[in-house]
C-alpha cells in the first residue's frame, strides 16, 4: 500500500538551493498538487528544455523523480504516448528501485490499452501479474485484459482472465457482483447461456446485482426457450423486473464516494467504468421498447415449458381477473395459456369451460383461430377423437388461408388416425409431403408407417419406419421409428428380425431418450417367448427408475410372480414397492397392496412386517395414505390375530375400526374418519346387514365436512344421500362435480344429478345434465347407458328428431350390450311410428321380438308397439 | 417575530434539555409560513410544538385551522411513539401523503410486535382520513390482519373481499396475498389458497419480500393432485 501512496510523494527535491532551476521545478510540482496535470506536464516539459542537459538534473536520484513525475503529470494529462515513452525509460533505467515499479507499471498498462496500443498493454499486463501476483491490482489488471479479449473476440482468454478475477477473494461484496457480471456477459458472448446464468445466480445481493440480473433475464430466458431449457428459463423469469422498477433501480444507483490517495483512485475509477456501463446498458434497455407485455408473454411459456402447469394457470387467472391496460392486452394468451394448462393437468372440462367461455365473449378476436384449435386439442387430449377430428375440419374449412394451416392438417390427420380412420389419415400424411418443409417430413413419414401399420400394411409400415430411422430428424423420432419397427417384430414375434433391430437401436442410440422403453419390449418379447427368468430381470432393472415405464415395470413383475404362482417373489416384490412409494412420499400403489392381499389369502400368512404395519397404520391416521386405505384395511382384517398383536391392541377388528372412527371422530380428521367408516359400512353389507351399513353412511354424512373427503369417500356418502333422497344430496353431488370434475365417477355422478332434476320437475335442466354426460364422457361406462336414457326423455318431451338421431346414432356403435339395443330399438321403433316410419318400426319390433326375446319388459313393450303398428 | 406570528401563537423560552427523543414535524401555515420543531401535545384545537434555534428553544401554539399541512420528519425508532401519538389524532387529517406513509409504515412494525389491537384501533383512525387510494389500501389490509390475529376470520375476508373491486390482483400487496391464502386454507378452500399463495411469485417482478417464505409454505403440495 505504502507504494502506491508515496507514488506521488513530493515531500522534498534535491532541486533546492539552484533558484532559476528551482523555480521551474517548484511551478511544475505545485501544479501536480493542484491537480493541474497538464499544466503541470507543460512545466516538466519546459523544465527539462531549460535544465534537462544541467549535471545536476542528470544526476540519479533527480533523474528518476524528474522522469516518473514528468511520466504520471503527462498520463493524467492525456499525452499518453509521452507519458508512456517517460516510463518506460524509467522502468528501464531504475532496474533496483523497487518503491514504484508495480504502480508505474500498471500505469504504463493502462495507458497503452486506452491509446489502443494492446500488444504493449499486455506486455505490461503479463510482467506485471508475474511479478506482483500478491497484489490486489492484479485482478484489475485481469479484468481490463479480459476486457481487452472480449474485443478481440478471444472469449476463451476473456474468460480465463475473468476467472482470475472471480478468484481474487479481497474484492468488495460489490465488486464481486461486478465482476460475476462481468462473466455473465462473456458467457452470453460465447453462447455459454447455462454459465451465463450460473455467474448471475451468484449475483445475489444489492441493487447492482437486481440491476443485472434485470437487464440480462429477458435474453437469456429467450435463449433458454430457444434451445430448449426451460428450466434455465424458468428461472431467467424469475429476475424480470418493470420498466418502473428499472427506472427506479437506475436511481438507486450506488455513487461512489471521494477518494484522493493514488491507490483508491484506480480502484475507484474502474468501478465508475463498471457503473457507467450497467448503466448504459440498462438505459439501452429501457430504450429499446421494453414491454412488460413480452415479459409476461414470456413468464406464462416458461412456466408451461418448465411443467408447472398449475403456476401458469394460476397466473393467467391473476391475469383475467386483472381490470388493467396491461392485462387486456394478454387476454387471448392468457385464455390460450389457462387452456393449455387445464390440458397438461388433465383438467378437460376446465380447459373446455375456458375455451366456451373465450368464444362466447370474443367472437372476433383475432387468437380465435388459436383457441379453436385448443378447444380440439382438449377433445383429442381426452381421447375424443371424432369430435376433435370435427373440430379440425371446421377449424380448417373456416380459416383456409391461415398460417397455421399445416401444423392443422398434420394434428388433424393424426387425430384421424386415432379414431381409427388410417386409410384417410395416411392420404392426408402422404398429400402433406408435397406441401409442407423438409424438416416436417420425417414426422410425416412416421405417422404414415402408424397409418400403414394400423390398416394391416405391415411391410409398408416397415418400410417407412426404417425410412425415419435413416433420416435426419431429431433423435427422439429416429428412436421412435425404431420403437416402431420393434412393436412390428413383437407382434408377430419375429425372434431374429428383433434381435437384429434392438441390437441395430443400442449401437445408434447408447444412452436413447427412450432406451427403457425399448427395454420394456424387450421384456416382452422374451416373456411371450416363454423366457420368464430374462424377462423379470429386465422388468426388475427398468423398474429401479422412476416414473410410468418404472411403474409399469412393478406392474408387470407383480403380474408375472403371481401369474408363476411365485408368492415369496411376489411377496417381496410388493414389499419393496410400498416402501419405495413411501419413501418418496407418493401414493401407496395399488396393486402392490392387492398384491399382499393375495399373499395373505393364499399362502395364510400375514404379510406386513411389524415396522412396515405401523408406518402404513399411521400414515392412514394422518391421512396421508387414504387412497390406499380401504385395501389396507383389508389386509388388517384377514390377518387381525397377528396385526392386532403389533398394532398393540386387544379389540377384535370391527370394535377398532369403531374405536378408530371414534378417535378421528373426536379429533376432526374428516378424511381418516371417513375410510374408517367406509369400510365398515361395506363389511356390515357384505354381511347382508344393508340398513346397519346405511345407518352408517348416513351417520357420516352429518358428520364430515365433504369438502375434506377423498373422491371415493365423498362419492359413497353423496350416492347413499341420493339414494334416501336426503335434502343434501344435490348438495353433495354437486360439491363432488366441483371437487373432483375430472373423477371418473363424475359421469355416475352428473346422472344421478340429472335423474334429481327430471324427479323435481325440471326437464330442461335434467337433459341438458344428461347431453353433458353424453358429449363430454363418451369413454365412460356410463356413457352408453345415459344416452339411452336421453334418447327415452327427448321422446317423453316430444323432441322426436333428437330422440331418433340420439337413437340412431346409438345403434350405429359397434359394442352395445344387448338389453341397451333393444332399449334403443324400442325408443327407435316408438319414434318411428310417430312419425309415420311404419315399416322401419315394424322390423325393430320384429328384431327385439327375435333376438331380445329374454328381456320381458321390453318384449311386452314392443309387443304392444307392433300391435299399434299393424293397427295403422 | 410576535407580530408575525399574530395571536395564534404562545411564545415561551426555555433551555433545550439534552437530546429530543421525540415525534419531529415541519408545517406549512395557511399563509404559506412553514414551521418546524418537536410535537408536544395537541389541545383545545391547538397545536403545539418546540422550535428551536441556537441553544434556545420556544414552545409554540398554532391553531389547527391556521395549520395547512404537517409533515413528520422523524420518529423514534420503535413503534411505542404511535402510543404518544394519540393525543395528535385529531391532527391526522393535517398529515401529507408522505407523513401518512410514514405512519403506515409504523403500524407494520405494530403488527410485527403482535399488537394486534392496538394495530386495529390506529388503522380505524387512520381510515377516517381520506387518503390516497393506494394508502387506504393498505390500512385495510393491516385493519383486516389485525381482525385475523384476533381470531375474527369472517370479518377478516369481509374486509379484504371489499377490497378487491378497487385492488388488482396484479399489484396486490404480499400481505394481501398471504392474508387471502391463510383464510381461504381456513375455510377449506385450497385451490383459493394456493392461488394467493403463488401469485406474488408468478408476477413480474417476482415478490421477494419478507412473507416470501411464509407464502411459500402455504403453497403446499406443488404437484398437482389429481384424482383418484
Amino acid at each position: 500500500m505504502s507504494v502506491f501512496l508515496l507514488a506521488l510523494g513530493m515531500a522534498s527535491h534535491p532541486a533546492d538551493g539552484i533558484l532559476p532551476l528551482r523555480d521551474q521545478w517548484k511551478a511544475a510540482v505545485l501544479a501536480l498538487q493542484k491537480n493541474e496535470p497538464a499544466k503541470a506536464a507543460t512545466r516538466f516539459r519546459e523544465f527539462n528544455h531549460w535544465y534537462g542537459n544541467e549535471p545536476e538534473v542528470a544526476e540519479g536520484t533527480f533523474r528518476e523523480r524528474f522522469q516518473r513525475l514528468w511520466g504520471l503529470a503527462s498520463l493524467q494529462s492525456g499525452e499518453l504516448d509521452e507519458g508512456i515513452r517517460l516510463l518506460e525509460a524509467w522502468l528501464e533505467e531504475n532496474p533496483d528501485h523497487s518503491r514504484f515499479r508495480a504502480f508505474i507499471r500498471f500505469q504504463i498498462g493502462l495507458a497503452c490499452r486506452s491509446s489502443d496500443r494492446a500488444e504493449e498493454a499486455t506486455r505490461h499486463w503479463s510482467i506485471f501479474v508475474t511479478q506482483y501476483p500478491e497484489l490486489p491490482e492484479c485482478a484489475l489488471v485481469h479484468w481490463m485484459w479480459a476486457e481487452l479479449e472480449l474485443s478481440r473476440s478471444s472469449l476463451a482468454s476473456a474468460k480465463a482472465h475473468m476467472l482470475n478475477v472471480l478468484s481474487e477473494e479481497r474484492l468488495p461484496e460489490s465488486g464481486q457482483v461486478l465482476a460475476l457480471a462481468a462473466m455473465a456477459l462473456i458467457d452470453l458472448s460465447n453462447g455459454d447461456h447455462a454459465s451465463a446464468l450460473e455467474h448471475l445466480s451468484k449475483c445475489n445481493q444489492g441493487t447492482v446485482s437486481q440491476i443485472w440480473r434485470s437487464v440480462l433475464a429477458p435474453s437469456l430466458a429467450n435463449q433458454f426457450q430457444t434451445n430448449g431449457n426451460p428450466e434455465g428459463a424458468f428461472q431467467a423469469s424469475q429476475w424480470f423486473s418493470t420498466p418502473t422498477q428499472l427506472r427506479r433501480m437506475l436511481r438507486e444507483l450506488p455513487s461512489l464516494s471521494h477518494t484522493s490517495s493514488p491507490r483508491q483512485v484506480i480502484w475507484k475509477n474502474h468501478w465508475k467504468n463498471q457503473l457507467g456501463y450497467l448503466h448504459s446498458n440498462l438505459e439501452n434497455v429501457l430504450d429499446s421498447g421494453f414491454e412488460l407485455k413480452h415479459l409476461y408473454e414470456m413468464r406464462l411459456q416458461t412456466l408451461l415449458d418448465s411443467d408447472r402447469a398449475a403456476d401458469a394457470g394460476l397466473l393467467s387467472r391473476a391475469l383475467l381477473e386483472s381490470q388493467s391496460d396491461l392485462a387486456r392486452t394478454l387476454r387471448s394468451t392468457a385464455y390460450a395459456t389457462a387452456i393449455r394448462a387445464s390440458q397438461m393437468r388433465e383438467k378437460w372440462n376446465e380447459a373446455n369451460e375456458l375455451a366456451d367461455t373465450y368464444l362466447d365473449a370474443f367472437p372476433d378476436d383475432p387468437a380465435l383461430p388459436d383457441i379453436l384449435f385448443l378447444q380440439a386439442k382438449t377433445a383429442a387430449g381426452r381421447k375424443d377423437f371424432f369430435t376433435a377430428v370435427d373440430r379440425m375440419e371446421k377449424l380448417i374449412s373456416r380459416f383456409p388461408e391461415n398460417d397455421s394451416i399445416i401444423k392443422w392438417r398434420i394434428a388433424a390427420a393424426g387425430w384421424r388416425l386415432e379414431s381409427g380412420q388410417a386409410e384417410s389419415a395416411l392420404r392426408e400424411f402422404i398429400e402433406l409431403e408435397s406441401a409442407c418443409r423438409e424438416s416436417w417430413l420425417p414426422y410425416l413419414r412416421f405417422q404414415a408407417a402408424r397409418c400403414w401399420k394400423a390398416s394391416s400394411g405391415i411391410e409398408e409400415a416397415k418400410s417407412a419406419f426404417r425410412d425415419v430411422t435413416q433420416m435426419k430428424a431429431s433423435p427422439a423420432l429416429m428412436e421412435q421409428g425404431w420403437i416402431g419397427l420393434l412393436k412390428i417384430h413383437l407382434a408377430s414375434m419375429d425372434g431374429p428380425a428383433f434381435g437384429k433391430t434392438i441390437q441395430d437401436y443400442r449401437t445408434s442410440h447408447a444412452d436413447g431418450l427412450y432406451k427403457e422403453m425399448v427395454n420394456m419390449l424387450d421384456a416382452s418379447f422374451h416373456e411371450l417367448a416363454g423366457d420368464l427368468d430374462r424377462a423379470t430381470g429386465i422388468y426388475q432393472q427398468v423398474s429401479t427408475g422412476e416414473g410410468p415405464i418404472a411403474d409399469h415395470a412393478l406392474n408387470q413383475l407383480s403380474r408375472i410372480h403371481a401369474a408363476r404362482e411365485d408368492y415369496p417373489a411376489l411377496r417381496e416384490h410388493a414389499l419393496k414397492w410400498i416402501q419405495s412409494m413411501i419413501n418418496r412420499n407418493s401414493r401407496l400403489p395399488v396393486r402392490g397392496l392387492s398384491d399382499c392381499v393375495l399373499y395373505q389369502s393364499t399362502v395364510g400368512k400375514a404379510i406386513l412386517p411389524a415396522a412396515l404395519l405401523r408406518t402404513l397404520s399411521d400414515g392412514l391416521d394422518s391421512s396421508r395414505f387414504t387412497s390406499g386405505g380401504d385395501i389396507l384395511l383389508q389386509l388388517l382384517m384377514d390377518r387381525w390375530e397377528v396385526y392386532s398383536v403389533w398394532l398393540d391392541t386387544h379389540s377384535d377388528f370391527e370394535s377398532w375400526l369403531k374405536d378408530k372412527a371414534a378417535q378421528h371422530h373426536a379429533s376432526g380428521r374428516w378424511s381418516a374418519l371417513s375410510v374408517y367408516k367406509l369400510f365398515h359400512a361395506n363389511l356390515l353389507e357384505m354381511d347382508g346387514r344393508h340398513d346397519s351399513a346405511d345407518t352408517n353412511r348416513i351417520a357420516l354424512l352429518s358428520l364430515v365436512d365433504a369438502n375434506a373427503l377423498p373422491d371415493s369417500s365423498l362419492f359413497q356418502l353423496a350416492v347413499t344421500a341420493d339414494k334416501y333422497d336426503f335434502p343434501e344430496a344435490t348438495l353433495l353431488l354437486e360439491t363432488f362435480i366441483g371437487k373432483y370434475s375430472e373423477s371418473p365417477r363424475c359421469p355416475l355422478v352428473l346422472v344421478r344429478l340429472a335423474k334429481r332434476a327430471r324427479k323435481g320437475g325440471e326437464r330442461d335442466k335434467s337433459r341438458a345434465i344428461m347431453e353433458d354426460v353424453v358429449s363430454d364422457w363418451s369413454d365412460s361406462t356410463a356413457f352408453i347407458s345415459s344416452a339411452v336414457q336421453l334418447a327415452k326423455w327427448y321422446h317423453e318431451d316430444g323432441l322426436l328428431e333428437k330422440s331418433e338421431f340420439l337413437s340412431q346414432q346409438l345403434l350405429e356403435l359397434g359394442g352395445m350390450p344387448p338389453r341397451e339395443t333393444a332399449e334403443t330399438l324400442l325408443i327407435r321403433a316408438t319414434v318411428d311410428l310417430a312419425q309415420g316410419r311404419r315399416q322401419r318400426c315394424l322390423l325393430s319390433c320384429k328384431r327385439i321380438q327375435t333376438l331380445y326375446s329374454s328381456f320381458q319388459d321390453i318384449m311386452d313393450e314392443s309387443r304392444n308397439l307392433l300391435r299399434k303398428a299393424t293397427d295403422v | 417575530m410576535c407580530e408575525r406570528w399574530g395571536l395564534f401563537c404562545i411564545i415561551m423560552l426555555t433551555q433545550i434539555a439534552g437530546h429530543l427523543d421525540a415525534i419531529q414535524i415541519k408545517g406549512i401555515r395557511q399563509n404559506g409560513m412553514t414551521f418546524s420543531g418537536q410535537l408536544i401535545r395537541a389541545q383545545d384545537n391547538f397545536i403545539e410544538f418546540r422550535s428551536n434555534t441556537g441553544n434556545q428553544s420556544q414552545i409554540i401554539g398554532i391553531p389547527f385551522s391556521q395549520v395547512q399541512s404537517l409533515q413528520v420528519t422523524d420518529v423514534p425508532g420503535e413503534s411505542s411513539w404511535l402510543v404518544n401519538l394519540e393525543p395528535f389524532f385529531p391532527l391526522l387529517p393535517l398529515f401529507d401523503l408522505h407523513a401518512q406513509g410514514m405512519l403506515i409504515d409504523q403500524l407494520e412494525g405494530l403488527a410485527n410486535d403482535e399488537q394486534w389491537s392496538r394495530l386495529y384501533q390506529w388503522t380505524g383512525y387512520l381510515q377516517g382520513i381520506e387518503g390516497e387510494g393506494a394508502a387506504s389500501d393498505r390500512i385495510t389490509t393491516l385493519r383486516a390482519w389485525a381482525l385475523l390475529e384476533m381470531g375474527l376470520r369472517q370479518l377478516a375476508g369481509e374486509l379484504l373481499a371489499s377490497l378487491e373491486s378497487s385492488l388488482d390482483p396484479l399489484e396486490a400487496s404480499g400481505l394481501y396475498c398471504w392474508l387471502r391464502a391463510r383464510i381461504a386454507i381456513e375455510e377449506n378452500l385450497p385451490e383459493e389458497a394456493r392461488y394467493w399463495a403463488a401469485l406474488p411469485s408468478l408476477r413480474i417482478p417476482a415478490y421477494k419480500g419478507n412473507l416470501s417464505a411464509r407464502l411459500e409454505e402455504l403453497r403446499s403440495d406443488p404437484s398437482d393432485p389429481k384424482p383418484s
